[in-house]
């Protein structure tokens, strides 16, 4: 019988390991496509497809779920997008939050919490970003996907060498075409990113939208930063807002660059009649000089190379080592959605919009996010 | 259409990579080596991110 060469034993056992490393992966990989469960509270009720406003998102993975809290009290109507950007979770949190929790009693609240939802099937390249986060609840530990800040590549591939903006002819890194808050208003025949831009348009569009508000996060060095950007039409809605939450957390208001083109505060508020803002708070997780990225940190926002660089001035918000917690970047989000839709009466003409008994920043910093999210089930 | 010819590519290097695992005589690190440049191959080539 004929000798079976060492080199051919060893590739051959290698090829099986291979295999087996593959499948591992694989079935890793693939869980980032599930879901994790939302749970509609009492003030949902409805949940829609965003393929209902547009179906050419149908049976892809841009499709995503709208959650509509109709108080049965006829006023004006907002629209909440979370995680726009995967990777800055306060923003898909906080629309979690309103989904589980609100209970309007005047008006309509459209929530949509993963906005882009292909980019939550992957993470970033090169960031070490881990898959999931852990939130505690009165009831047990739920875990979020953290995604990416762009659609998956799996689903819009390849990305040009320069992005043009198709309404403006603005230029940008060809990175940017898988990025949602670039591609806005969106087209009907564009890419996969594009048409998740039109969908959400077309929402506001047919619905008659009052107020959007994008939910947002940055890194703490960023110079916009813990701040409303909100366009021409807004600012009034948006400074009122400021007056009524400084007390509690020092905020800032910016006004949309007119130059600055995709961007949900900028086209949402010239294509459509929607008052159009985006908020950002401070994520330590996601800048250039934190330590290892895990779930602690996206939670806890406690980072001791962060503590570090605030000595220096390195960073544009206030940092010391109690960090800055998911709980309270939340907390500013829900704070200020809430007030959004109160001074609305003041300044809007569509009647009122009441987001019911919610929790006050102090209330969301003494009780942690979690209180305030279903238990896990 | 690009999809399919960046697939083209992956899979030709997968098989280049493959025959030269299976030829290399006399070092083991050599096939260690291309057997974990094997597995990103195979994952790209399955469309899995």
């Amino acid at each position: 019988m004929k000798k079976i060469p060492k080199h051919i034993i060893t590739a051959s056992i290698l090829c099986v390991f291979v295999v087996a490393a593959v499948i591992y992966l694989a079935i890793v990989f693939r869980s980032a496509k599930q879901e994790e469960p939302i749970y509609a509270g009492p003030g949902v009720t409805e949940v829609r497809k965003l393929s209902y406003w547009f179906p050419g998102l149908a049976n892809t993975s841009g499709d995503t779920d709208v959650y509509i809290l109709d108080s049965g009290v006829p006023g004006a109507s907002m629209l909440v997008l979370g995680g726009t950007h995967p990777n800055e979770p306060s923003g898909f949190i906080s629309a979690v939050m309103l989904v589980e929790y609100c209970r309007p009693k005047a008006g309509t609240l459209y929530v949509i919490p993963r906005a882009n939802n292909s980019a939550f099937t992957c993470t970033d390249p090169q960031e070490a970003a881990p898959m999931k986060f852990y939130i505690d609840t009165d009831g047990g530990t739920r875990a979020f996907r953290f995604g990416s800040r762009a659609t998956n590549p799996i689903d819009q591939w390849p990305d040009s060498e320069v992005y043009v903006h198709a309404s403006s002819g603005q230029k940008l890194s060809g990175s940017e075409t898988r990025n949602l808050n670039r591609a806005y208003p969106g087209r009907e025949d564009g890419n996969l990113t594009e048409k998740i831009a039109y969908g959400i348009t077309t929402l506001i569009r047919n619905e008659d939208i009052e107020i959007t508000v994008d939910l947002h996060e940055a890194s703490p060095e960023y110079t916009t930063v813990n701040a409303i950007v909100a366009h021409e039409d807004a600012l009034e809605l948006a400074a009122l807002t400021l007056w009524e939450v400084e007390d509690s957390f020092q905020i800032s208001v910016e006004k949309s660059p007119t130059n600055l083109h995709g961007l949900t505060h900028r086209e949402l508020g010239d294509f459509t009649d929607t008052w159009a803002l985006l908020m950002e708070t401070a994520n330590p997780s996601q800048g250039r000089l934190h330590g290892r990225i895990d779930s602690d940190l996206v939670v806890s926002g406690k980072d001791k190379f962060y503590t570090r660089a605030a000595t220096y001035g390195a960073v544009t918000v206030p940092y010391t080592e109690s960090g800055i917690s998911l709980s309270e970047r939340c907390a500013r989000h829900i704070t200020c959605l809430v007030q959004f839709a109160q001074q609305y009466a003041f300044v809007g003409s569509e009647g009122d919009l009441d987001l019911g008994d919610m929790p006050t920043y102090r209330q969301i910093l003494e009780n942690g996010i979690g209180h305030y999210l279903a238990d896990a089930q | 259409m690009l999809k399919f010819v960046y697939l083209a590519i992956v899979a030709f290097v997968l098989v280049l990579i493959t025959v030269n695992m299976f030829r290399k005589k006399n070092n083991f690190f050599f096939q260690l080596d291309a057997a974990i440049v094997m597995v990103t191959l195979l994952l790209r080539l399955l469309l899995i991110k």
